[in-house]
Formats: C-alpha cells, structure tokens, sequence
C-alpha cells in the first residue's frame, strides 16, 4: 500500500508539474503557431486524479477521514481548486492562471508529504466535518480567484503603462479574468460562510480557545467579510475591475495565511 | 532540376506584375501552356498580388537547368512583352531556397504574413489539377511546406502584430477576450479608423458610426454592417460603448474626462477601451488615469508595431538559417534518390552479366544442374554482386550526398557510370545469347 501511494504521489506530482510547464509554454507562444491546447488541462485533470487517489489511499493508510487530517485537507483544497480552474476556463485563453493554479497544486501536494503524523479525531465528529469541508471546499475555489485577480492586476498595470505591449507572455485577457474570480467567488463565499458558522458553533462548544485559535478565527473572519462585501459591491455597487480584484486578492491572502499557519503548526509537529 | 523564373515586389512595380498576372480560374491553363511551349517535366505556377512565379522541374536526360530557365524567360516574355529585365532566374540549389524562402514568408512583402503559405498550397493544388506535378516538384513542395510549418513553430516570425488595425484588435482581445456582444462607436470617418471597426465588426462587435453629418455615418455604416447615429447621440452612446475609435478632425476633445467621469456610474465598472488615431488628439488623455479605462493613441499602437516588426527582422535571420539548413538537408537527400537508378542498374547489370556467363559455360560442359543446386548458384551470384559493389555503392552515394558539388556533380556520376558499364545498352552476355540462338 505504501509503494501504491508513493507511485501516485510522484505521477500526480509529476502531472502537475508537466501541466504547469505546458500551460506556461503556451502563454509564452505569443503570435508563433499554436500549441496543442488539450495536453496542459488533459494533465491537469490527470494530476488532480492522481492527487484525489493519493488523499484516498492516504485515508486508508491512516485510518481516517480525509477531512479530520491537514495532510489531506491541503489535497482537497488543490483538487477543488484545479476542478473550479478546469470548469471555468473553458474557451477562455487563460493558460497563464492554468500554470499559476497546476504550480499551486503541486506545491500543496508536496507540502503535505512533508507534514508529520495527524492529530487526534475530534469529539464533535460531524460538526467538525462540516466546518472543515466547506472551508476547503470554499478555500480552495477562493484561492484560485485569488490568482486571477492577482493577473488582472498585472495585466492591468501592463495595458495601463504600455510600456510591455507586444513583448513577453501573452498574459489572460482582463474581461475573462475578471468573470473567473466573480464566478468563483459566487461559489467559494457561501461555502466560506457555512464554515465561519459552524467554526463559531465550533468555538463555543471548545472548553478553551489559544491566542493562534484566535488569531486564525478573526482572520479568516475578516477575510471572509471582504469576500463577502465584494459579492455585495459587485451587485449593488457596480465593483468590477481593479478595485474588485485588489479585494478579492486580499482575501484570498488571508484565506492562504490561515492554511499556511495551519501547515506551519503541523509542520511543527502539532497537528491540525 | 529545379528552376525558378519569375518577378515580385522585390524586382518589378505593381505596373509590371499585374501584365504578368493571372486570374485563378486561368491559373490552369496558363500553366499547361507554358509547360507545353518550355518542355518542363514539371511545372507549377504561383500567382499573387505580389508575385508570378514559374517553378519547373526537368528529367536528367532532358534540358538542362540554364535552357529550361531560358525557355520559360521567353515564354513570359511572349505574355508580357518588356517583362524580360524584371524577372529573375533561380536555379538549383538557389531554386529550392527560393521556395523555401517563399513558403516560410522570408520574401513575403510583410515578412511572417501567414498568407503566402496558402497561396503556395493553392498553387501546387492546381497544378496537380492539371497533371504538372512529377516526383521531383511533389519532394520539393511537400518539403517546403514542411520548412514552413517548421519555421513558423520555431521562430516568432509570425509573431505580433504589424499594422496599426490589426495591433488595436490585438489590444482589444486582450481586454475583452471575446468580442461578439461588445459595442464599438466609431466617432469621426477617418481611413485607418474605420479599418479598425471593420475588424471588430468581424469580430462580432456591434458597431455604431458616429458622423458630423449622419448622411456621411450611413454610407460608412453601410460599407461595414453597422448602424449609423448622429453627433448628438455621442454622449448618449458613452455609457454602453466597450469600445471607441476616434478620428475626427475636431480641433479640441471630443471626448473629455468630465464626460467619462460622469458615465462611470451608467457603465457598472465596465472597462473601456478607446483609440484615439486623430491628430490632433480627440481624446483628453487624462481619462487614461481613470479606472478601467485604457486610452491608446496613434504612436502607442505604431510604437508597439514597430516593435513587432523589429523582433520579426530578428527572428527572419534565425527562419534563414533553418531554410539554409532544410535546402542542404534536401538537396542531399534528393541527389542520393538521383542516383538510386542508376546505382539498380548497374546491379543488375552485373547479376544478368554473370548469370549468363554461368548458364554458358553449364551448357558447353554439357552439365545439368539440379533446380536446388540452381538455385543455391544464384543465390552465391547475388551475394558476389552484393559484395563487390557495396563499397562503390556506398562511397557513390556518399559523393552525391556532398553538398559542395552541384547537381552537375550527381549528373556527371551518372553519365559516368552509365557510359563506363554501357548501362543504356543491352547486357553484352544477353546479346551473345541472342546470337548464338539465332544461329
């Protein structure tokens, strides 16, 4: 079993890696004759496979739900995040996101490898399962709307100064950048808030709560209202463009910063 | 056996070119009869609006390069008289870089325009239409086209783009991505402008031509299936417009910061894309600091055309070196296939030679032999032949490979080895045979 699960760790990893050298390939074919567009998001698909095998025989080895172990919560959130990737990219040039979110994937997949055993099954079992999967769930499609909006201000700033035009990587168009993250972010943010309530549920059922408890709740709290309000801005208020995007990566930044304290405190050797 | 006898941009004004040219539906027989008055075993025909070029191909015993060159110069000149000083005769190994030139749009007027490759195509089609094309023009395109496809994958000589029109479509892809929906005003009737429109019309953008007069906005909205508005509707069109081309002759803004800063709210953090190609300007270029706005005027899009130009200049000389190393690689390959014939021949020669000499010598010793004992014989024959002339064979096949030496080298070879074994000639074993049964 163990041979099994090191076999789909390195495909995966290696599908993920050979996608992300593909998509960026692309990108930088500016104006020469097109590439075979189907091998990068093929390999995705594949890797994203793999990747979903891996978390399951990781399951089984460990004797455990996926959820209740950062080790193969890292894995959903990049599953979720290349299958948001994959469903809404289609007949939109954004090869550049591709490589970006194929990179994120692999990083992920390989952190998780590094992080030590899991800790102990909580008490409140389905409560907890909740929380967790619709934050993964949510996270992960939120951190892909993240890196689209961190290229649409770069492409933004490119087409603004004019200074690049014609030169480099031929980066997503704007327009389609921008419907990825609103469209992701009409899926990741109610996700986001079934986990912010039954983390809150979560909370006052704890018999005691650690300043980094804390810290991670008002961020993650603070990141899902500015998602949030920029879903309510975007209908009311018209947000689109560059204030909608310099949003939408803030927070995702904090959605990343919450997972990354988590994998620092694994990597510590504390657990989930 | 190439050779090549035409004009193009390069070597004759648009007054020339257009006697020599020829309409497609008369491509075909133009070229049977240029075939049949030059004699060429091979010919195919390339017509386009910048150049008319004759590709013949001749057999080894036919006429040489030089004369079918010749003939083909006096064929065009009998089409077109006076047309003699403009054309230029390519030959050989120059020939076949020639194509490979063409067809990888080194010689194209816009060097790395796409189109020529199709022309190419076009022509060889054509050609095959009526039978022109023989074994040594089939290797020859189907060569070039494969330099084409390798040149185009290998170097961005087709990248960018390198006209004002084509840049601003670019531009306005990378903002909307896809184009059928957008609404696009054409403010001012200008040339360049409206070529611009006419490309996002075909793009699927639904386009409004804005007029001083709304008589001069419906012939111009009539030319480009787009729907004419007067001057008044302008401001009214500011707040659904994704697109707005500008070239008017206006002395001040036609469109200014104020106008755009009061539709933000109307245009629900739409982006906005505006080219401006008046001179002087239409647009304030402080709305370029707005929010989502993006203002390009005349030199920013001939900046980053020219841009485009200079990378594909670059990339043309790395496209040269790979239609240099293709031609080698090519004309290598095709004298190696020249001499194959020849090279049967004189095996054959050899085998019937012996074979004879054998089946004599049985017979005057009145020795019969068993059909086994034949068979193992002949097969001891075959493997004396092989081994006799592997060597020459091989060391043959390496000088006609030489890329030093011209076709004339692979020819001379041949005759050699033609004339020394009196290839041509039946075999001298066989004409005794013949004799002595006819005794």
């Amino acid at each position: 079993m163990r041979e099994l699960l090191w076999v789909t760790f390195m495909l995966s990893a290696a599908s993920y890696l050979a996608a992300c050298l593909l998509f960026l390939a692309q990108a930088r074919r500016r104006g020469k004759a097109p590439a075979d567009g189907r091998w990068a998001p093929g390999l995705l698909v594949l890797g994203a496979a793999l990747h979903l095998a891996y978390v399951l025989l990781y399951s089984v080895v460990d004797r455990r739900c996926p959820v209740y172990s950062l080790h193969s919560a890292l894995g959903i959130v990049s599953i979720v995040g290349v299958v948001g990737y994959t469903v809404l990219s289609r007949g939109r040039r954004l090869e550049a996101l591709g490589g970006f979110v194929a990179a994120s994937a692999a990083a992920f997949l390989i952190i998780a490898r590094a992080i030590g055993p899991s800790s102990p099954t909580p008490n409140e079992r389905w409560l907890m399962a909740l929380h967790i999967t619709s934050n993964l769930l949510g996270g992960g499609l939120v951190l892909v709307a993240g890196c689209a909006s961190a290229f649409y201000l770069l492409n933004e700033k490119r087409l603004k100064s004019r200074r690049m035009l014609g030169r480099g990587a031929k980066l997503p168009p704007l327009e389609a950048l921008d419907t990825v993250a609103h469209r992701l972010l009409w899926i990741g943010v109610p996700l986001l808030t079934v986990g912010m309530l039954t983390g809150r549920l979560v909370i006052h059922q704890a018999a005691a709560i650690t300043t980094g408890e804390r810290f991670r709740a008002l961020l993650s709290g603070s990141s899902w209202l500015l998602l949030l309000a920029v879903l309510v801005l975007r209908q009311v208020g018209s947000w689109r463009g560059r204030r909608s995007a310099y949003a939408t990566l803030s927070g995702a930044v904090g959605i990343f910063v919450v997972i990354a304290l988590y994998v620092m405190r694994a990597l510590l050797g504390d657990g989930l | 056996m190439i050779v090549v006898v035409g004009l193009s941009h390069r070597s004759a004004p648009v007054e020339v070119r257009e006697r020599l040219a020829v309409a497609p539906a008369d491509l075909a027989q133009r070229l049977s009869d240029l075939k049949q008055r030059t004699c060429a075993s091979e010919m195919v025909m390339l017509c386009t609006c910048n150049r008319v070029e004759v590709l013949a191909a001749t057999k080894p015993s036919g006429p040489s390069t030089s004369q079918l060159g010749l003939a083909i110069v006096d064929a065009l000149e009998a089409v077109a008289p006076n047309v003699r000083s403009h054309l230029y005769v390519r030959e050989e190994r120059a020939g076949v870089e020639h194509l490979f030139r063409v067809a990888s749009s080194l010689d194209s007027l816009v060097v790395g325009e796409p189109q020529i490759l199709g022309q190419l195509k076009d022509a060889f089609t054509c050609a095959r239409g009526v039978h022109a094309v023989g074994p040594w023009l089939n290797r020859a395109f189907e060569h070039a086209f494969r330099v084409a496809k390798r040149v185009r994958s290998e170097t961005a000589l087709g990248a960018g783009q390198v006209s004002i029109p084509t840049v601003a479509m670019d531009l306005a892809k990378e903002i909307f991505s896809q184009l059928t929906g957008h609404k696009v005003v054409l403010v001012g009737t200008g040339e360049m402008a409206t070529l611009v429109a006419g490309l996002l019309g075909k793009a699927g953008a639904h386009v409004f031509v804005v007029g001083r007069t709304l008589d001069r906005a419906r012939e111009v909205a009539q030319r480009l299936g787009a729907e004419p508005k007067s001057w008044e509707d302008f401001p009214g069109l500011l707040p659904i417009a994704d697109i707005v081309i500008s070239s008017t002759s206006a002395p001040g803004y036609v469109v200014t910061l104020e106008q755009l800063a009061q539709t933000r709210r109307q245009r629900h953090g739409r982006n906005l894309f505006i080219v401006d190609l008046a001179v002087p300007r239409d647009v304030d270029p402080r709305v370029a600091d707005l929010d989502g706005v993006f203002l390009y005027n005349v030199d920013d899009l001939a900046q980053v055309a020219d841009t485009a130009l200079a990378d594909r200049r670059r990339e043309a000389e790395k496209a040269s070196t790979i239609v240099g190393e293709e031609t080698d690689s090519f004309l290598r390959r095709s004298h190696a296939e020249r001499i194959t014939p020849t090279l049967v021949a004189l095996r054959e020669r050899f085998r019937t030679t012996l074979e004879a000499e054998l089946e004599r010598s049985l017979r005057g010793q009145r020795v019969t032999l068993e059909a086994a004992q034949k068979e193992t014989l002949q097969h001891a024959l075959s493997a004396a032949v092989e081994k006799m002339l592997h060597a020459p064979t091989e060391r043959l096949r390496e000088w006609a490979k030489d890329g030093d030496f011209g076709d004339w080298h692979t020819d001379l070879l041949v005759k050699a080895i033609e004339e020394l074994f009196e290839l041509h000639d039946p075999p001298p074993a066989a004409t005794a045979e013949s004799e002595r049964v006819k005794s």
